[in-house]
This record gives C-alpha cells, sequence and structure tokens, in this order.
C-alpha cells in the first residue's frame, strides 16, 4: 500500500481491522484537541500500526497521517485468525492477554491523567471565575495547556464535579460554582499531597454530626453573637443529640471543632453559649460530603 | 523444520509454590484451573499482592522483555498450571509469522511505554503552563518556594525546570524575582501573562494573534478610543467618530473592531468601548517585540 506525504491511513474514531507494517517513510498518529494537532507517536520502518483495532475491534484511538511519501504492508484481520488458528492455545492466550493488558494500560493512563488534572481545574474553577473564564471550552483548552489533560478526559472531570453538585452545566456555560467550597477541596488536596496528612478541614463523622446538629438546632434556637450564629449550650446539649444520631453532646466532644475554630464556646459569668459562623459550617459539610465521594467516582469513571 | 518445545503442564496441591524470584527461572505461568496467589516478602511478613484465576497468566514481560517477576507464585488451592520457559516460547515465536512476533512486541513496548510516562508532565509546553498558572494565581507577588511547589504539584513538573522557567520569564520582564534569594515573585501587569498565553495558543493552532495584525489605522484609532469617555452609542455615531479622528476609517474597520471585542453590543443597535480589551491590546503592543521573541524561541 503506497501513501502520499499528507494522505490519512485512517481517522480518529473510525474502524478498521487492518493491521499495518511500515515498510517505507514515516507517518505520525495525530489528535486534534482544542485547533491544535498534537503528534502522539512517530511511526518509523518496522513500526505496526492498528494492533487494537486488529485484536479487539476497537476504533482508532488517533488519526494516522504520512509525513513522507511511504509504503505499508497491509495484513487482514484473517490472516491473523489463520496464523492463531494454527498456534498452541498457550501462545494465543499471550496474544489476547498482550493486547487486553495493552487496553488496560490506555484505560489506566487515561484514569491517572484524570486524577493528576483535579486538582488544576478545581484550582482554575476557584481562580478563574474571578478573572474571565465561565465557558466549558475555555476551560477545558486551559486545563490542557496547564497539565496536557485531554477534552475528552476533562469533561469526565467536569461532568464528575457537576455530579457531585459542585455548580451546573448548560449551554456550554458553568453556572452556580460553589467557589468556596472548591477552594476548600483544592485546598485539602494540595495538603494530602504535600504533607501527606489528613487536612484539618476533613473531619471525623462524630464532628460532621456536631456540625449538623449545630445547624439544626440553631435555626429554631439560635440567636445572633457577633454577625455569627450562636446557641445555648444546654439548649445544644439537650436539642442537638435528636439531630446527632443519638450521640450525645457535651463539651468533651466538642473538643475538635473548638480546637480547629470551627466552633467557639463562650463561659462568662452568666452565659455559657456556642457560636460559629453558620455559612462556613454549611460549606465544611458539603466538603466532607463530597470529598469521600471523589475518590470513588474518579476511579469508577471508565 | 523447527520442532515446537511443548510447555510443561502440572497438577499442584493448595501450597505449592510455583515460582520463587531469584531462584526459579525465567518462565510464563498460566492458570488452567484453581487458584495461584502472588504475594511478597515485607520486613519479615509474606505480603498478598493479587490472585490468579484460570485463564490469568503471569510472566509475559519477564520472557518478551527479559524483566524479572518479582512475586512469590503460590497455588491457593490445587490448581492446574502451564509453565513456558524460554526455550518453549523462542521455539513458537521462531515458528510464528515475523509480524505476529512485531505485533506482540509492539503491545509489549507501547504497554511500557505508557505506564512510563505516568510519571512525567503531560504539559504540552512548560513555559505556557508556567504562564498560565501564574496568571491564574492572580496575585502582584508570590513566595516562589511555595509557588514552585504549588506548580508542581499540579503539573508534576520538575522543581528544577519550573525555576528555569521562572526565571526565563524573569529575564524577558514578564515577571520579576526579587529579593536576597530571589525569593519573592512579582506580577506587575498579570494581562501580560494572559496575553503570553494567548500568543502561544495562536501559536499553535496557527492562527494569527489579533493585536499583532493591527494596521496602522486600526492602531491609531485604538489609540484614540483608549481615551475616550463615552456611553453606549449606535453603530451610526461611532462610525462618524472614527471617522472624524481618521476619515479613512471604514465599515470593514467597525465590523473588524466587532469582531475582536473592541466594542461590545448592549443593546438591540448600542455599542459600548470595552477599555479592558483595549489595555490588552495596547499592552500587547507594547511588548510585541519580547513577546514574539519568547513565542519563536519556545
Amino acid at each position: 500500500m503506497q501513501l502520499k506525504a499528507g494522505d490519512y491511513l485512517f481517522m480518529e474514531g473510525s474502524f478498521d481491522d487492518h493491521l499495518y507494517i511500515v515498510k517505507k517513510g514515516f507517518l505520525t498518529a495525530e489528535r486534534r484537541e482544542h485547533g491544535m494537532t498534537q503528534v502522539q507517536w512517530v511511526f518509523e520502518p518496522g513500526s505496526l500500526i492498528g494492533e487494537g483495532s486488529l485484536l479487539e475491534n476497537r476504533p482508532h484511538t488517533h488519526a494516522v497521517k504520512a509525513s513522507v511519501d511511504s509504503e505499508l504492508i497491509v495484513l487482514e484481520q484473517s490472516e491473523l485468525k489463520q496464523s492463531l488458528a494454527k498456534s498452541p492455545n498457550w501462545f494465543v492466550s499471550i496474544v489476547y492477554f498482550l493486547s487486553r493488558r495493552f487496553r488496560e494500560a490506555e484505560k489506566k493512563h487515561a484514569q491517572h491523567n484524570r486524577i493528576r488534572a483535579l486538582p488544576s481545574l478545581l484550582f482554575i474553577l476557584s481562580q478563574g471565575f474571578q478573572n474571565k473564564n465561565f465557558d466549558v471550552k475555555e476551560m477545558m483548552k486551559n486545563l490542557y495547556f496547564l497539565t496536557g489533560l485531554k477534552s475528552k478526559e476533562a469533561l469526565y472531570l467536569l461532568q464528575i464535579l457537576e455530579s457531585l453538585g459542585l455548580f451546573k452545566i448548560f449551554d456550554g456555560q458553568i453556572h452556580h460554582p460553589n467557589y468556596h467550597v472548591i477552594q476548600m477541596l483544592y485546598g485539602a488536596l494540595f495538603f494530602r499531597a504535600t504533607r501527606k496528612q489528613i487536612p484539618a478541614t476533613i473531619l471525623s463523622i462524630t464532628d460532621q454530626l456536631i456540625l449538623n446538629a449545630f445547624v439544626q438546632t440553631t435555626k429554631e434556637n439560635g440567636f445572633l453573637f457577633k454577625e455569627q450564629t450562636a446557641i445555648e449550650s444546654a439548649t445544644f446539649f439537650k436539642m442537638g443529640s435528636k439531630y446527632a444520631h443519638g450521640l450525645r453532646l457535651s463539651n468533651k466532644s466538642l473538643d475538635d471543632l473548638l480546637n480547629k475554630k470551627i466552633l467557639t464556646h463562650v463561659t462568662e459569668l452568666d452565659s455559657d453559649f456556642i457560636y460559629g459562623d453558620i455559612d462556613s459550617i454549611l460549606d465544611l459539610l458539603e466538603l466532607n460530603r463530597i470529598y469521600p465521594l471523589l475518590d470513588k467516582k474518579l476511579i469508577d469513571t471508565p | 523444520m523447527y520442532k515446537v518445545i511443548p510447555p510443561v503442564q502440572m497438577c499442584v496441591k493448595a501450597g505449592f509454590i510455583v515460582f520463587k524470584p531469584d531462584e526459579s527461572p525465567k518462565q510464563l505461568i498460566i492458570v488452567e484451573e484453581g487458584k495461584l496467589i502472588a504475594y511478597e516478602w515485607k520486613n519479615g511478613e509474606k505480603s498478598f499482592v493479587f490472585e490468579m484465576n484460570p485463564g490469568d497468566l503471569i510472566g509475559v514481560a519477564a520472557l518478551l522483555e527479559k524483566e524479572e517477576i518479582h512475586y512469590h507464585i503460590e497455588a491457593a488451592i490445587d490448581s492446574k498450571i502451564t509453565i513456558i520457559d524460554e526455550e518453549c516460547m523462542e521455539s513458537q515465536l521462531i515458528k510464528a509469522p515475523v509480524w505476529l512476533v512485531a505485533l506482540m512486541k509492539s503491545l509489549s513496548l507501547r504497554t511500557r511505554e505508557l505506564k512510563k510516562s505516568r510519571k512525567q508532565t503531560r504539559s504540552p509546553n512548560l513555559l505556557q503552563s508556567m504562564t498560565l498558572f501564574l496568571y491564574y494565581k492572580n496575585a502582584k507577588e508570590l513566595p516562589l518556594f511555595e509557588t514552585i511547589q504549588e506548580y508542581c504539584f499540579q503539573t508534576r513538573s520538575s522543581i528544577k525546570s519550573a525555576y528555569a522557567n521562572l526565571k526565563y520569564l524573569h529575564s524577558n520582564n514578564m515577571i520579576c524575582l526579587k529579593g536576597d534569594n530571589e525569593e519573592t515573585i512579582f506580577i506587575d501587569e498579570p494581562m501580560l501573562l494572559s496575553i503570553l498565553t494567548d500568543c502561544f495558543s495562536s501559536k499553535q493552532s496557527q492562527s494569527p494573534y489579533y493585536p499583532f495584525h493591527l494596521s496602522p489605522l486600526e492602531k491609531e484609532c485604538l489609540l484614540f478610543l483608549s481615551k475616550y469617555n463615552s456611553s453606549e452609542l449606535e453603530s451610526g455615531a461611532w462610525l462618524n467618530i472614527l471617522q472624524s479622528q481618521n476619515p479613512l476609517f471604514s465599515a470593514s474597520e467597525w465590523i473588524r473592531f466587532q469582531e475582536h471585542r473592541i466594542f461590545v453590543k448592549v443593546s438591540e443597535d448600542k455599542f459600548l468601548i470595552h477599555q479592558e480589551k483595549i489595555r490588552e491590546v495596547l499592552l500587547a503592543l507594547e511588548n510585541e517585540k519580547n513577546i514574539k521573541k519568547i513565542i519563536l524561541c519556545n
């Protein structure tokens, strides 16, 4: 088979059950990303093209184009089948194992890239809104320039974050982003990666139950203190338990939240109350809802 | 005529050690029936790694890529296995068509390349990536070490390369590294970083960067507009104003100004000057020589 320089052997996404061996010339595997053509591989004489499609009838993941005039040897899938039919079973197992392993490696590679690019996406989302980027395409383009994440994977990431309720996507735009939670999530991931510790914003189940009880009880029994929301300690301990799934609330159970300055306990002469910023607490609870789900979603997405 | 050396088939009892690293020869093991487990010794303790069920195999890399199997393999229950050693594999590879052997090696090599590339940064252009990162940081002053640390966390770029790119941006007047040990990054004009990333994008998509393709007439009009205090006006009124500045200003320049968002449409036929956009264009022109040099070299 002869190809002139610039001729395409096949396009990305097309089906083709041939295996090509480069006899002469050079070809490139290309992918279009944000209006740019990215060369992924260069095939030189002796290289094989189309292994995945031949063995597993998968669509081509890249377009392949001749860089110079080239000559290829074309092998039909039937030739592969004939050869394998003559081979012992164990040999056939190895061939298909190699193909499967390659596909798995491609899948893991994409998954790995997504996980790696997540902090950058959160970073752009949290910073970008204050600048100019509300547009999904623009966001994906910048994510690509920053981390190299391809648009297909970037879209998966955006959909994961949308499914977690961090924003809504419609008409190609990102709407109603929860900036504060996005920033906290980015901060938590950065802290986890650099310090190898659990970030202070990630709370134990007990602390989350207490905060939830605080939010619920202050709705009926709260009062304002220093522009924050407060509740009498005795009322909170008495009423809060029903919202904390039976957890017995006491001064001691608040220790962790007091140390982290999420709640403040005031005990003066005749007053004994607890206060905190309800908006920050709600964001913190939202972060703690999302955080454990995120890893699972990142791994589960195909 | 080559003769294929047949593989060894074995029935093993639970607990039988099928493979020991450093002791067993290079081989490929296929589970036909039963179950095998792979484990390693860590601090004197047996640590489970994975299990193998019928159809699974281990040791392809050992035979095709001369890599070692690092795990101990043991039968978890009574099992039937096939063992292929180097001689057996080679006798089959000699018999197989050359293209089939090449196919197997290619699959193996590309799998290894994919695994290897996980540790590498994927940013298509690290200087562009750093520029974009600094732009998004949206700060006039940044601590050097923490900034590099955060950038490397996001991009998996090396500290050395991140620092080299900061130095490069500094030497080309995009940012300024100050302090006794250059421990602070100063960004006088964050918009310049945005302009530089736009220029990189234009280069990669082979599309012209608008500010560098303005005619002298358009430049003159932009300078005029940058000092013009205006309210919303109709297109005809704007055309008159710009023609009074330079009679050569025509409808085609007006359309180009709209396309490049020098004017924004605010109602049916009312337009407003986009002063921020004009500032961006003029800033790009002011730094044209410098920006073009960076783009050309990267």
